[in-house]
């Protein structure tokens, strides 16, 4: 779960970690009050989750109130990278001296979490890192010993941080270190991390992404339709299923992850497109259902193309959820199956008895009848 | 002995008493796999298809020598159960469990690696040695997708693996030793991993690499084959070619970010290592044949 700058900046507070003084908006009066209250130069900041947001235009600055607020005008309502800005951060202006990069992150191929630092910050990262590596400093952190205190110390003045913000750095690389242990985070990151004329560090940006499989233990994390790119994801999960709305004609509703992969490039191969990626997970009867709801209420979807191999999420209690919420829903639009694996015999008896369906004997015959039958429904 | 798994191979299962451990326990059973106990704190006493069920896998190994570890619990619990396993002293950890917390999966290969223990997944369908074992969600019954053979399979996928498997026995082979990687960005055992012990298998003869969109699994593959040299054929297959950019599809490893993790470059460095690339899984079959005449 990806966290907006403004969210990720309330967390980096909470953790006693600078960040500059300001407050979201959603409309330009409020900008202007903002900026009255800051009394000094601001900068507005589109909240998108999207990257790439300077160069697209939505990092604007302002010198009084009333240029804060034709700024949030101006931002507020447009799309940077197809998303739309909902709201705006405004935030005291900071003066500049230096600036340097700072995330924890994790390396899956040690598996270990890793503190990166680089001298040169408000950059690429992946991009430094691949053509001037010599400029990223790495420290891999084992979990059970947790981060060293001298650890930091090499890595921030290797990165060429100034004697006189080292203090200040120790304590800024720890926290933000315990903050990504605390919070089950995959990044959390500071780019810039600002030095200032006056010679303190500030977080000028935040990105944090919390992992999804901890998010059972982490309740804090919002949730709400912003973070979601279409009202479908944003639904599908409230039932916690992972639904990607795609442009296309075939609806899919796959078990395994790998399986609906694979089935999403075949239907491309045979010249098609798929509505959605929607891989149904587990033996849950409800997860069938609402899979099934939100894929055929797709006003894009003709053919509904269903592929199954059973294991620990056995077909024949797939198919028994699946026909139950086909009946339920009562759906003209025409039904493809491919059948596979744990318990298909039963499940193919459920399908071909209670509702005319007959498994595909694989998925590459599957996809070809829902192709043909989606083409001649256009 | 066959790969991975430890002489003696007596296995506990973690977890045995819910619903859907009990079927697979005795799938388990079925295939050959050598059950010596089950662990659910609370349940000490009880039998599960015959195996006696113990508070915690230190309980079970007092009576039951176990070398091999099988979890079941949900994911709110699954660190602690490896630890739990890692510290009873079992040398291998099918860790079957989904949605485990990256974080905790970093924790437990950190401990089993400092023990000189391996670790399964998590999110895998475990491992199978048709006609011998079969430990995780592995229907090998079906004997249109899994029989007997000289095919190695290592896959990030449970149901993509089954599809494979179908094609490698279609094509007329079977599978040597199938193990399961598991979906998620950080796992215990990773490609790199299995490809040295394929090679030294007797009964593997070819490798097939299962992968899809996310991470670099299979462009550490690809380099270690091409640094090192590979003494047997291998072929792949990739998933994903399609996938849209930035967006989590299904496994919490399977995600484009930027430019990395794309199917398209993770074909274009295994055939650069010399591995056979299929475009689709049905292709695996044919390749196969071409290498192993």
């Amino acid at each position: 779960m990806k966290l907006f700058e403004w969210e990720a900046k309330a967390v980096f507070r909470e953790h006693g970690l600078p960040v500059p003084r300001g407050r979201v908006v959603k409309d330009p009066e409020e900008a202007a009050a903002v900026a009255q209250e800051l009394g000094r130069p601001v900068v507005v900041k589109a909240q998108v989750l999207s990257g790439g947001r300077g160069k697209a235009g939505g990092i604007n600055f302002a010198g009084d109130p009333a240029a804060a607020q034709a700024a949030a005008a101006r931002l507020l309502g447009m799309m940077l990278a197809g998303e739309p800005v909902r709201s705006v951060l405004v935030e005291e202006r900071l003066d500049i001296a230096r600036e340097f990069y700072l995330s924890v992150t994790i390396d899956p191929a040690l598996p270990a979490p890793v503190l990166m630092v680089s001298g040169a910050g408000g950059i690429d990262i992946e991009k430094q890192a691949a053509t001037t590596p010599q400029l990223v400093f790495t420290q891999p952190v084992e979990i059970a010993r947790g981060l060293q205190g001298f650890q930091v110390w090499n890595l921030l003045a290797d990165a060429g941080l100034p004697p006189a913000a080292m203090h200040q750095g120790v304590t800024v690389a720890t926290e933000l270190f315990r903050l990504f242990r605390q919070r089950d985070a995959e990044l959390a990151e500071i780019n810039p991390l600002a030095l200032t004329t006056a010679g303190s560090l500030v977080a000028a940006d935040a990105k944090l992404i919390i992992n999804d499989n901890a998010l059972f233990r982490q309740p804090w994390v919002p949730r709400t339709r912003a973070h979601f790119d279409h009202d479908l994801e944003y639904e599908a999960a409230q039932h916690g299923l992972n639904y990607v709305k795609l442009s296309g004609s075939i609806g899919l509703l796959c078990t395994g992850a790998g399986l609906s992969l694979a089935t999403l490039d075949l239907v491309a191969r045979e010249g098609a497109r798929a509505a959605n990626f929607l891989e149904s997970g587990g033996a849950n009867y409800r997860n069938a259902y609402h899979g099934l709801r939100l894929v055929l209420g797709d006003p894009e979807v003709k053919v509904l193309l269903i592929n199954t191999f059973g294991l620990v999420s056995r077909a024949d209690v797939i198919c028994r959820g699946l026909a139950d919420a086909l009946k339920e829903l009562g759906t003209v639009k025409p039904v493809v199956a491919a059948i596979r694996g744990t318990g298909e015999e039963e499940a193919r008896r459920i399908f071909w008895e209670e509702l005319g369906i007959a498994s595909c004997p694989d998925t590459e015959s599957a996809v070809r009848k829902a192709v043909k039958m989606a083409r001649e429904a256009q | 002995m066959t790969l991975m798994l430890p002489a003696g191979g007596g296995v506990v299962v973690q977890g045995i008493t819910g619903r859907e451990s009990r079927f697979w326990t005795e799938r388990m059973l079925s295939a050959g796999a050598r059950i010596v106990a089950g662990v659910t704190p609370g349940k000490e006493g009880e039998v599960v298809h015959g195996v006696p069920v113990y508070h915690t896998v230190q309980r079970a190994r007092r009576r039951h020598p176990a070398e091999v570890a099988v979890i079941l619990v949900p994911a709110a619990f699954a660190k602690e159960a490896a630890l739990e396993a890692l510290e009873a002293g079992m040398q291998l950890v099918v860790w079957l469990t989904d949605g485990v917390p990256v974080q905790d999966v970093m924790a437990v290969v950190g401990e089993a690696r400092a023990r000189r223990a391996s670790v399964v997944g998590p999110n895998t369908p475990g491992l199978a040695v048709p006609g011998h074992t079969m430990l995780g969600f592995v229907p090998v019954w079906l004997d249109q997708v899994w029989r007997p053979g000289c095919v190695g399979l290592m896959s990030r996928s449970g149901t993509l693996s089954n599809e494979v498997a179908s094609h490698i026995v279609a094509a007329g082979y079977g599978v040597s030793t199938f193990v399961g990687c598991g979906g998620d960005p950080v796992v215990g055992t990773r490609f790199v991993d299995l490809l040295p012990q394929f090679e030294q298998d007797p009964a593997t003869r070819a490798v097939v690499l299962v992968g899809e969109v996310g991470g670099s699994m299979e462009e550490e593959a690809a380099g270690w084959i091409l640094r090192r040299g590979y003494a047997k054929p291998v072929v792949a297959y990739i998933a994903g070619r399609t996938a849209p950019e930035g967006k989590r599809m299904g496994h919490a490893g399977a995600i484009i970010a930027g430019s990395t993790g794309k199917a398209v470059s993770k074909e274009e460095v295994l055939r650069a290592a010399g591995v056979q690339v299929a475009e689709v899984p049905a292709a695996v079959g044919g390749l196969l044949q071409g290498v192993l005449q």
